[in-house]
């Protein structure tokens, strides 16, 4: 069941002295999510994400277009009430400590919340060593971290996340990722920007590709990048040097690391001989591994491809 | 609950600004200074302590209304922290009114401390003084609200630098409008009797709030100077918050 409709959105902001140039930021953006699913919405910089994310917390209004939340508009206090929001780099008040920000932050939604909730939650995004630690002196990511505890205090319906992975680790991406998807099998629906590829390919139910303000894609990531195996990786050892260039020969790369070789073939065919003459020339076959082609570079060729790059 | 959030949150932001100390101590030396002058005041010592004490407090509280309330609204959408708010279920008009509460409980903290400083003053200095010295801080409040209100108003647009600017001219010629009443009835020039007129119109009359050369040099006060200023104090609030919220509803962040 859908419980996010955007129709036919735009948003052009005027800029200059005399406000007389417009910049369009969001074109006629239709989105439909599904209650439960995580949608990804991916682009370059300036393509619109963040100024939909914000139109859709009603921090900023559709100079053309409908919006409707769980049936109503986003300024709509029912609508908050059930929206958890985590804007891109948050800042926060710098002169209250994380346990002050989460509290303040509960009673902003009209909520009288537990000591014991507000722990749970600061155990949850990993930030309860820092309850007390004054905010002026957080990292980005534990920045990051406390934010994404402000949107899950009053356990919304919906998550609304501006590039909830930036600023952190490759642990704390993981961290979060699996929090995604912990608060996925609650039945919280979650949409999310995200620079980082990989991470909306492992999370996405479906993404949506917004270049120039514009929506030029949308679906699963199998519709969009295609079940179709794209390469394989042979991974091998024990060929003799000689015999080498034979299989250079098929491969469209061969790459030695320490006493393993990899060779990367695109063709099915070609996979079978240098299979066959790995086994030939009294190799041991270590490994096949067949690939298919990443979002990210999926990404990268569709937007060189549409002269889109930024 | 969310209204007091939002003030609690006001109140702790700016007790916690380095200005404001600064100023405090300021206007502490101010009042101290007093009792130096003492000796050079010729048998009027207890109307110039009263006088000196009298326009310390108001500057002081004015300069901080000025200088922390310019930045109060700003300094949220500057520092995007107005993100964790208005994605909230606050509605803007709650934002704009419980900054206000919020910035007013500070200024009433301000003149809490500042008039114990000043009854300090007068005990140290054996100046007597009855309860109508409260007078013109009781008006005081009411003008710590107009200027609270045009901070919150011009920097709902502006810059914390040019809403500070704005209030501190708006507050400079708030003082002087008696005298541009009788300049554009002087002058023979169309265009200064217009603008003169212009500005005597549009801008608040702050001058109907200072009754401190009254109480000190004991002139009789009557109720009407105490209530017409009281309530043109706060339509003049209500006013100026009322299009605050109504320019704030349609910025977008």
């Amino acid at each position: 069941m859908a419980i996010i409709f955007c129709e036919n959105l735009t948003k052009i902001y005027r800029s200059g002295f005399w406000k007389l140039k417009k910049v369009v930021a969001v074109n006629k953006l239709s989105l439909i999510i599904n209650e439960g699913e995580i949608y990804g919405l991916l682009g370059p910089n300036g393509a619109g994400k963040t100024t939909t994310l914000k139109m859709l917390v009603g921090l900023s209004y559709p100079t053309e277009g409908k919006i409707t939340i769980m049936g109503k508009e986003p300024k709509s206090l029912e609508v908050k009430r059930n929206v958890g929001f985590l804007p891109e780099q948050p800042y926060f008040y710098e002169y209250l400590n994380g346990y002050e920000l989460v509290y303040l932050t509960a009673q902003m939604y009209g909520k009288e919340v537990t000591n014991r909730k507000i722990y749970e939650i600061l155990e949850l995004v990993g930030m309860l060593e820092a309850k007390d630690t004054y905010l002026k002196n957080y990292s980005r990511g534990m920045l990051q971290r406390i934010g994404l505890a402000c949107a899950l205090i009053t356990n919304p319906k919906i998550l609304i996340l501006d590039e909830p992975m930036g600023g952190l680790d490759p642990i704390g991406r993981k961290e979060i990722r699996d929090l995604i998807l912990q608060l996925k099998k609650e039945g919280k629906t979650i949409i999310f920007s995200s620079h980082i590829l990989s991470d909306a390919e492992m999370l996405c139910d479906r993404i949506g590709i917004l270049i120039k303000g514009e929506k030029v894609k949308e679906g699963t990531i199998s519709e969009i990048v295609g079940e179709k195996v794209n390469e394989y990786e042979i991974i091998f050892s024990n060929v003799a040097e000689v015999y080498l260039p034979e299989i250079k020969r098929l491969a469209k790369d061969l790459i030695k690391s320490g006493d393993k070789l990899m060779a990367i073939c695109e063709d099915e065919r070609k996979k079978e001989e240098i299979v066959f003459l790995i086994k030939n020339f009294g190799g041991t076959l270590l490994a096949l591994i067949p690939r298919r082609k990443s979002l990210e570079e999926y990404f990268f060729s569709f937007v060189k491809e549409k002269s889109y790059a930024p | 609950m969310r209204l007091k959030a939002i003030i609690l949150n006001t109140f702790i932001e700016s007790i916690r600004d380095k200005i404001l100390i600064i100023l405090l101590v300021i206007g502490f030396i101010l009042m101290a200074g007093s009792k130096f002058i003492k000796p050079l005041a010729l048998g009027e010592e207890a109307k110039i302590i009263k006088d000196l004490c009298l326009s310390a407090i108001n500057f002081i509280s004015v300069l901080i209304a000025i200088l922390i309330g310019g930045r109060l609204i700003y300094k949220e959408v500057e520092k995007r922290t107005i993100y964790l708010v208005l994605s909230k279920p606050v509605k803007r008009w709650e934002f704009i009114l419980g900054k206000y509460i919020g910035q007013m409980i500070l200024l009433f903290f301000v003149l809490g401390i500042l008039t114990i400083a000043f009854g300090a003053v007068l005990l140290l200095t054996d100046t007597k003084a009855d309860y109508l010295i409260l007078l013109p801080i009781l008006l005081l409040i009411f003008q710590l609200s107009i200027i609270t209100s045009l901070a919150i108003f011009f920097s709902a647009f502006a810059t914390p630098l040019t809403a500070s600017i704005f209030t501190f001219i708006v507050y400079i010629i708030g003082h002087l409008t008696r005298d541009l009443k009788v300049l554009s009835q002087i002058t023979k020039s169309p265009v200064v009797k217009l603008i003169a007129n212009f500005l005597y119109y549009t801008l608040p009359n702050l001058s109907n709030f200072d009754i401190k050369g009254k109480v000190v040099h004991e002139i009789p006060i009557f109720p009407s100077h105490i209530y017409l200023p009281i309530i043109y104090g706060l339509l003049w609030s209500f006013g100026l918050l009322y299009f605050s919220f109504l320019i704030f509803e349609r910025k977008d962040f």
